[in-house]
């Protein structure tokens, strides 16, 4: 029964246009911003490394695929949640709205069942979207600058050796990921609450934009409290480029992310599993 | 005939507001059963109740003497549409009927078998956003018979269609009623009920009013809509007819019941002679009940 779900879930998911938004927009605007910096290399190179001029003689151009995808992933890892969000708002929501609940729990199906197989593509998608966009960039960035060593700045400057580079982005990969899927799940879990996706998405990113503020304001009572909220790790992949890698703070990120998530879920299940359907 | 459903003394609140107030009936098997009442009166909630899309209530219901609370399977032999016919719109009407089949472990060939009875057959490919609201109210149909359910429950099927929608809908429910389904439909309209059903509930505020077959039931009183120009003017004449009663009058119509021994008003010539009366019409029996 679980798998006919998972089937109907993924056929529902794939047939609807709004779930190619955030790959459409990827495959155009990745390959702008790696021309974009394929052209302006010398100035970008002037504003990254200019002031270590004095001190090392660079031989070549630092300007390659690995450092244009570090640099895409950097600042396009902040925008991913709305992206995130674009199932995960209406995969519930959707249904209450559009009335469709009143046909498919009207038969021997499990609630528990039913948000379960919604779970797993909100899960697959988030996955699936955060590898299209971490590998995406870098096989863009690479087959149009190449490749080389990656010069990033840590306690210094940081070179890692071509070879060095892509179990990292792998890596980031994963981190970056693990905090999207906390993301996507209190998405997913204000989408059992509301009967549009719109509000889910609004508070979503509105609880983004407020645990991000409260990273970057030094103060001690934020200092306090930002290790324990998943919002404080969105650009945590860029420990992926330290050396050594900080495993320590990417266990405790990672457990972060996944309390949170099982939290979230957890009261998506408690909550629909009760909710009478009345739209 | 034996019942197939009990209801029996069903309660819901929402707060404090009481939505079903002990209701308590009975559905024979094999009948074509309303449940008559208007907007408010609770035959959604309880159509809800049934379908399992509410899930907290007071009171029991059984299905063939069983209670629905220790079956959880009873939904099986049960076919709904709960208000309007709701389908993921951006899908084929084949599409939309093979994700329910997967629901039911129903097989892929009993889509043809049921769109053929609604006769969409020819348009199952066809986006649904692309249908009228007749032929989703008809695929509504159809997907509540996919898994060959022994009960149908419908809330109010002619909801918004034309006259021959509802035609085509009363013809489909009474090839399903020889075919041996029992039917069960919402509405608030007492034409429908006189013209498809043996039997029915009548509810009110969220209290039932009577539960009664129509069929066997003999006739002894008659009930008339009269329109008028003047309804204190009809109001003052009328009153001295023999077995005339009053049952509402509103601005510009009065609904009267008869005893059915008394010459019918519309062919009593001192009741032709008022003046101001519009038109006479005869009502449904059930009127009385409708208004009490």
């Amino acid at each position: 029964m679980l798998r006919s779900m998972l089937i109907n879930e993924a056929i529902k998911t794939l047939k609807k246009k709004r779930t190619y938004i955030s790959f459409t927009l990827l495959f155009f605007l990745v390959p702008l911003i790696v021309l974009a910096i394929g052209n302006g290399s010398g100035y970008l190179e002037m504003q990254i490394y200019g002031q270590l001029k004095d001190s090392f003689i660079v031989f070549g151009s630092l300007t390659n695929g690995f450092l244009s995808s570090y640099l895409i992933i950097a600042i396009l890892v902040g925008q991913m949640p709305f992206l995130a969000t674009i199932v995960a708002a209406e995969i519930v929501s959707g249904e209450y709205a559009k009335g469709t609940f009143r046909m498919y729990l009207s038969r021997p199906v499990s609630r528990y069942k039913v948000l379960f197989s919604k779970l797993i593509v909100v899960i697959a998608y988030t996955i699936i979207m955060m590898f299209f966009f971490v590998f995406y960039t870098l096989g863009i960035s690479c087959l149009f600058l190449g490749s080389g060593d990656l010069a990033v700045f840590h306690q210094g400057l940081l070179f890692l050796s071509d070879g060095d580079i892509l179990w990292r982005f792998f890596l980031a990969f994963a981190i970056s990921t693990g905090v999207m899927l906390s993301i996507s799940c209190l998405c997913f879990m204000l989408s059992t609450f509301f009967k549009n996706s719109v509000t889910p998405i609004i508070i979503t990113i509105s609880t983004v934009f407020i645990g991000s503020a409260i990273s970057f304001i030094p103060l001690e009572i934020f200092e306090l409290v930002n290790p324990f909220l998943f919002t404080g790790y969105i650009d945590l992949f860029l420990a992926a480029f330290h050396d050594p890698i900080p495993w320590d703070i990417i266990l405790n990120a990672s457990g972060t992310c996944m309390v949170w998530s099982l939290v979230f879920i957890y009261i998506s299940f408690y909550h629909f599993n009760a909710k009478e359907i009345l739209t | 005939m034996s019942n197939i459903l009990t209801i029996d003394s069903v309660s819901k609140y929402y707060g404090k507001l009481k939505a079903l107030n002990e209701v308590s009936f009975t559905i024979p098997e094999n009948s074509i059963f309303a449940i008559l009442g208007p907007n408010g009166s609770g035959k959604s909630t309880l159509i809800r109740i049934l379908a399992n899309l509410i899930t907290s209530w007071e009171g029991d219901i059984s299905y063939k003497n069983i209670s629905i609370r220790n079956k959880e399977n009873y939904i099986n032999n049960f076919g709904f549409i709960v208000e309007d016919p709701s389908f993921y719109e951006y899908l084929s009407a084949k599409i939309n009927l093979q994700i329910l089949c997967r629901l039911t472990n129903s097989p892929f060939s009993r889509i043809e078998e049921v769109l053929s009875l609604v006769d969409l057959s020819n348009r199952k490919d066809e986006l649904v956003s692309t249908y009228s609201y007749g032929m989703k109210q008809r695929l509504g149909i159809a997907q509540a018979l996919l898994h060959d359910p022994k009960i149908l429950i419908l809330d109010e099927p002619n909801n918004g269609l034309d006259p021959v929608g509802v035609n085509q809908i009363a013809d489909i429910i009474y090839r399903l009623s020889h075919e041996g389904k029992t039917i069960c439909i919402s509405t608030h309209s007492l034409n429908e009920v006189d013209r498809l059903c043996s039997d029915v509930a009548i509810m009110k505020k969220g209290s039932l009013v009577v539960a009664k077959n129509i069929r066997r039931e003999k006739k002894v009183k008659r009930f008339f809509r009269i329109e008028t120009f003047d309804t204190s003017l009809v109001l003052s004449k009328i009153k001295n007819f023999r077995g005339v009663s009053v049952l509402t009058a509103q601005s510009n119509s009065i609904i009267v019941s008869q005893s059915a021994k008394s010459i019918p008003l519309p062919e009593n010539k001192s009741f032709n002679k008022i003046k101001s009366i519009k038109s006479i019409q005869s009502e449904s029996d059930l009127i009385e009940y409708y208004y009490a």
